[in-house]
């Protein structure tokens, strides 16, 4: 059950954190060491009054405190401003290399939390078998692999090796994409497979493992053993107690949705996926503080969101679970 | 408080670091370089022989925006920085190097003179060349330029390093060299004129590791390479060609009527990518409106260029402000037509605030070789070969392909989803790629260098004793064999112009050898002692 004075209460939590986080997003791009003017003229070199152009022409020659009003205006209105690097809108910058994230990543984690649940479910409630031994150890080994070694190896094995996939890259050079049409084309589904692969082996062990160990936990429950006397099947008991144990791992996709946005950076430069990892890395490379004050502020309002939705599905997924206001 | 030290004919300004007391050891020296693993690895092998010259090290890597600001805009980068220089076309003529990074006036500012090297003697030469229009008489000051560096050594140049580019060599023939710009560097044009395929694969792929900021020819962004490849869209007036000579390009021929005033006869027919034909309308509309909003990245241009006039309907004439004897090589390379009809509707027609803003996309109509196709946005940028070019490719068009690491560009050649790779890439990756059969590499020289300098007003680099007896400590070998493969040519006398830019290179320079002890000596001559742990200490 939750409570009209609950929902207020952790939504007001939500938009001061919120706040909070704009304020040191702010701060940290103005401690950071480096000049966005220095990467812009990087050989090129500009004479003072060229530099105090372009300071002026982004805002950059005012004072401080007034730089950060500012921002938090344009930010609250939506404004994200414009790449200081590119000299293009942030949204449009961002919202390109946000969609090209979330076709790889969506469907990877959507596979790695479904795969992880059903087979994490299966290693719980065979505990101290042999597939649960060989399974665990396997979920481990996976997980300790470094992202860059692994999408390496994929590549020696299934390019360099049988010639299979595509090296990288979203199409193949002289494929003119446009439109949605194109994340359907088998082109894309070519290109996609490897990165594909190496996400799913990324995000597979961790809901794994979280649901194996919730499951022992369930499995001694008095509940089940209810469930037992009235004659079910193992599949059925494994339902019911999957249901139950799926809590940790509903909380653990609120952290994984942050991969949304920040992608990830190692396997994106491997397979030269053009998405948000590399993107938010390279403004901060180049002091482009436009683009990744806004990358990190998404990112930060999706967790915050996500967190704020999953307090909520709890109660739904676990009755006992209960907002109600004691006092 | 500015004081003046006399060394050897040499005044320099001494900033407000308190000069050295005498007999003091000398503090450890801070190295500021950019984080590149050639750096790195070079810097770390440097600390021994430092150190046994008495002289400990503190090296700082920075990351290159960084490394930038505190070199060049602050110039306040500890004792020594190293930073290496790409070989762009206009630093093939003596005047970049000799200039920009050694004359007074680039001390100030963003200038490129960050060891705030002062010497009225080489300033004066180097004014003297800068309006010299006789080539023998400029190159004799030239010579005399670089013997005062040797003399002075205000910075340590250490590599040229050779561009080494691989390409597909079953599937296309016909590369073409240049020095500085290897077979794939768009800054030469050649390659990609003259490249014919030898299957029925006729769209050239190319890899490089960013693509480009924006394709707009006069924002103020954007790499050499980038830049460069808009070249290939707008045709400049002239071309260097595979050996350095200016050659005729979209100016058919050219006249110096005196030192300031230069006739230009425009190529007959030319014709923009949309149909219309390319007029001494164009080419004055253009200079006229790079001078009307300042560019900074046509600074070289706007510099060197007083007006243009039409003389008639072929023929244009240049007003430069002063001689400036580089200016085809150097501003005609570099300077490209608008097309009018276009441009004079930028910014207020196209819904940007200045011109810089605007990202032209299929608007991008040059009269160049190639035209614009598509850009996939951190993917490829597609050029579609123009056929009514009076110099046409014979390839179908290119594809710039982004790979964000040099692993992955490889990888693709290997796997011949690319073509060439512009990318500059280690002798002992040929070998390994050569085995495979249908890849060649090929070796170019380079003007561009890996460099390193002092700051000249702090102590103990003040002393040009001190900043001979240092140069001995490079080990330049070890940078040339060890971190490039052998593949590079070592500079002679400290000159910044490479021994292959024969005409400017002053031929009776020698290299400076490594040698730790050749460095004790010479500072012991020069008074230095070494304490019981083997510090460096300054003349009593």
């Amino acid at each position: 059950v939750i409570t009209r004075a609950f929902l207020l209460r952790r939504f007001l939590q939500s938009v001061i954190t919120i706040l909070g986080l704009m304020t040191i997003i702010f701060i940290v791009f103005r401690v950071m060491p480096g000049d966005p003017l220095a990467i812009m003229v990087s050989e090129g070199r500009l004479d003072a009054q060229a530099q105090a152009q372009i300071l002026a022409q982004f805002g950059l020659d005012q004072p401080l405190h007034v730089q950060y009003f500012l921002y938090l205006r344009n930010l609250l209105s939506g404004n994200l401003g414009r790449s200081f690097f590119f000299n293009r809108d942030v949204s449009e910058i961002i919202t390109a290399g946000l969609v090209n994230t979330i076709v790889l990543v969506i469907p990877a984690m959507i596979a790695a939390i479904v795969c992880g649940v059903l087979i994490g479910a299966l290693l719980g409630w065979r505990r101290g078998a042999k597939l649960e031994v060989t399974g665990v150890l396997l979920a481990m080994f996976v997980r300790s692999l470094p992202v860059f070694w692994l999408c390496i190896l994929l590549l020696m094995i299934f390019t360099y090796g049988l010639g299979l996939t595509p090296s990288g890259g979203m199409f193949t050079p002289g494929y003119e994409a446009v439109g949605i049409k194109r994340f359907f084309s088998a082109d894309f589904l070519q290109h996609l497979t490897l990165p594909f692969i190496a996400s799913f082996l990324v995000y597979l062990p961790v809901p794994m493992l979280l649901m194996r160990n919730s499951m022992i936990e369930v499995k001694g429950e008095d509940f089940l053993e209810l469930v037992k006397a009235k004659g079910a099947t193992e599949p059925i008991l494994i339902r019911h107690g999957l249901r139950n144990g799926l809590l940790p791992v509903v909380t653990y996709i609120a952290v994984m949705s942050t991969y949304i946005i920040e992608g990830n950076v190692l396997l994106e430069v491997v397979f030269s996926w053009p998405g948000m990892g590399r993107q938010l890395v390279d403004a901060v490379i180049r002091r482009d503080y436009p683009v990744a004050q806004a990358a990190f502020f998404v990112m930060g309002v999706l967790l915050v969101t996500v967190n704020f939705l999953t307090d909520i599905l709890y109660c739904y997924l676990d009755p006992r679970v209960s907002y109600e206001d004691h006092r | 408080m500015a004081s003046i030290v006399g060394t050897s004919g040499l005044a320099m300004i001494s900033a407000s670091h308190a000069a050295q007391t005498p007999g003091e050891v000398v503090p450890p020296l801070t190295v500021t370089f950019v984080n590149q693993p050639e750096w790195i690895e070079f810097w770390r092998s440097q600390v021994a022989p430092f150190r046994e010259a008495g002289i400990e090290l503190k090296l700082e890597p920075c990351e290159f925006g960084t490394c930038i600001e505190k070199m060049y805009d602050q110039k306040n980068y500890g004792n020594i920085l190293s930073i290496n220089w790409s070989g762009r076309e206009e630093r093939i003529d003596p005047h970049f190097f000799l200039y920009e990074m050694m004359h007074t006036s680039r001390i100030q500012g963003g200038g490129l003179n960050a060891e705030k090297y002062s010497n009225p003697e080489y300033d004066k030469l180097a004014d003297e060349q800068a309006q010299e229009i006789d080539p023998k008489r400029r190159q004799e000051l030239v010579w005399k330029l670089q013997e005062i560096i040797a003399r002075d050594r205000p910075i340590y140049v250490l590599v040229f390093q050779d561009i080494i580019n691989a390409y597909n060599s079953k599937n296309w023939t016909g590369v073409v060299p240049r020095t500085g710009a290897g077979i794939a560097g768009t800054s030469s044009a050649w390659t990609y004129l003259n490249i014919k395929p030898l299957t029925a694969q006729t769209e050239l792929r190319v890899g490089w590791l960013d693509e480009p900021v924006t394709l707009n020819p006069v924002a103020h962004k954007g790499t050499v390479e980038h830049i460069a490849m808009l070249r290939f869209v707008y045709d400049t007036f002239v071309k260097l060609d595979p050996d350095l000579k200016v050659v005729p390009w979209a100016a058919e021929s050219w006249n110096w009527v005196d030192n300031t005033t230069l006739d230009v006869t425009l190529r007959n027919g030319m014709k923009f990518h949309d149909g219309k034909p390319v007029t001494v309308g164009d080419v004055k509309f253009t200079f006229d409106y790079v001078k009307k909003w300042n560019f900074g990245i046509w600074k070289i241009v706007t510099d060197h260029v007083k007006s243009v006039e039409a003389l008639d309907d072929r023929k244009v004439q240049f007003k430069l402000p002063a001689p400036f004897p580089p200016f085809l090589q150097n501003v005609l390379t570099y300077a490209v037509i608008l097309p009018k009809h276009i441009w004079e509707t930028v910014p207020q027609g196209v819904g940007v605030d200045v011109p810089d803003n605007w990202e032209p996309m299929e608007l991008g109509i040059g009269s160049g070789f190639f035209k614009f196709g598509y850009w996939n946005r951190g993917q490829e940028v597609y050029l579609k070969a123009n056929p009514d070019h009076w110099a046409a490719p014979n390839v179908g068009g290119v594809h710039f392909i982004t790979v964000p690491s040099l692993e992955g560009l490889l990888g693709r050649l290997e796997t011949g989803e690319l073509d060439i790779v512009n990318h500059v890439i280690n002798p002992l990756e040929v070998e390994r790629l050569k085995k495979l059969g249908f890849i060649e590499a090929v070796r170019t020289p380079n003007h561009g260098f890996f460099m390193s300098n002092a700051d000249l007003t702090i102590p103990p680099f003040d002393k040009t004793e001190f900043r001979a007896a240092v140069d001995h400590l490079f080990d330049r070998q070890l940078l040339l064999n060890d971190v490039f493969g052998g593949a590079g040519t070592l500079p002679r006398g400290g000159s910044p112009i490479t021994p292959a830019n024969e005409f400017w290179h002053n031929p009776n320079l020698t290299e400076v050898q490594f040698s730790v002890e050749r460095a004790r000596e010479l500072l012991k001559e020069a008074g230095y002692t070494w304490d019981d742990q083997g510090r460096l200490h300054y003349p009593t």
